[in-house]
């Protein structure tokens, strides 16, 4: 019991029954004491001991003998998936989810916001027009308010250069479909041999 | 321990190669642009203009001088247009229009647009506007190609 009771192991129960008997008995007193003092050497002579001892690196050694070797990546990764699953259940099955809406909401927005291929320009435009060969009359280029671009070849004549009976038609009335106010655009006539192919710049 | 290593390279390469193979692939295939493309019936019979969309059309020819009152859609199609090979429009009169890739620059391609006895245009694709082109004679009105971006 004086053991224990040296080395603060006892209840305070016991503790109080062995202080009562310490107090009547000499002998228990002595040895008690003697006790006291042992104690007292052995932990000076172990921090004496521990301080000899270097103690530096000491975690990588023993690391280095837990896993001497390093597993492959993807064993690595497993482990990791396997434990963030085991520990992190919740928050794992939570990302994850909160990821998928995200890419299943998000995908589609971005790839309708994209331009398709080939449309890097702002606008349509018309770059050049080259007459059909033997043309009579060269086409007209209308720019519309919103951006667009109408190419109207004003009046086609059948082979024999005269116009054809729907051309006349339309002559009369419209013009091949435009007003002929003196507003419209009109044919310009024969064009040269070697008609000059307009490019680049607004129409 | 080595099985494992030599293993996790194989299935590593494996994935490697399985991820270039499309794109490989993607490199080899002839590169191609959507077009939309609409053939338009304008005439002067009627006033009926179909589908209602095409009412801005109309305002727009409008002001350009043209008395058209009826405007009428054909078709409507979007058609991915190559370098290679030509993309056939048949148009209602008979003929066809051919559209071709002539290029991509700086992410912007051209197209040329042929349609017999009527000029041949290059068009630079763009994310707004339209092309409206005289594709020919038809019923008593005309026809008329209209080239855009493809519709979402």
């Amino acid at each position: 019991m004086l053991s224990p009771y040296v080395d603060g192991e006892l209840t305070p129960a016991e503790r109080v029954n062995v202080e009562r008997h310490l107090g009547a008995c000499r002998d228990c007193t002595g040895r008690a004491a003697d006790l006291r003092a042992e104690s007292g050497l052995l932990r000076v002579g172990l921090d004496m001991a521990v301080d000899d001892v270097d103690f530096k690196d000491f975690a990588q050694k023993v690391m280095a003998r837990v896993t001497p070797e390093k597993p492959p990546l993807l064993e690595r990764l497993k482990l990791a998936l396997s434990e963030m699953f085991l520990y992190q259940r919740t928050a794992m099955v939570s990302s994850l989810a909160t990821a998928a809406v995200l890419v299943l909401v998000g995908l589609p927005l971005l790839l309708s916001d994209r331009a398709p291929v080939g449309y890097g320009a702002e606008r349509m435009t018309v770059k050049s027009i080259q007459p059909y060969r033997d043309a009579r009359v060269a086409p007209v280029v209308m720019e519309t308010d919103n951006g667009g671009t109408i190419i109207w070849l004003v009046d086609e004549e059948t082979q024999d250069g005269s116009p054809s009976e729907e051309d006349e038609e339309l002559e009369e009335d419209i013009g091949g479909g435009l007003r002929d106010n003196g507003k419209g655009p009109k044919p310009l006539g024969k064009p040269k041999t070697e008609v000059e192919r307009p490019s680049g710049g607004p129409l | 321990m080595r099985r494992n290593v030599s293993s996790g390279r194989l299935l590593l390469a494996v994935l490697g190669l399985g991820l270039l193979m499309p794109v490989v692939g993607q490199a080899q295939e002839e590169q191609k642009v959507s077009v939309q493309v609409e053939v338009v019936l304008a005439s002067k019979k009627g006033s009926e203009v179909e589908p209602p969309e095409l009412a801005k059309m109309k305002e727009q020819f409008e002001k350009q001088n043209f008395n058209f009152t009826s405007f009428k859609r054909l078709s409507n199609e979007k058609l991915e247009v190559g370098a290679k090979t030509a993309t056939e429009v048949k148009l209602p009169n008979g003929s066809n229009a051919s559209l071709l890739l002539l290029g991509m620059k700086d992410g912007t391609a051209t197209v040329r647009v042929a349609i017999p006895r009527q000029p041949t245009l290059d068009v630079e694709l763009g994310r707004q506007g339209a092309v409206y082109q005289k594709a020919g004679k038809y019923v008593g009105g005309e026809l008329i190609l209209v080239l855009s971006p493809p519709s979402k």
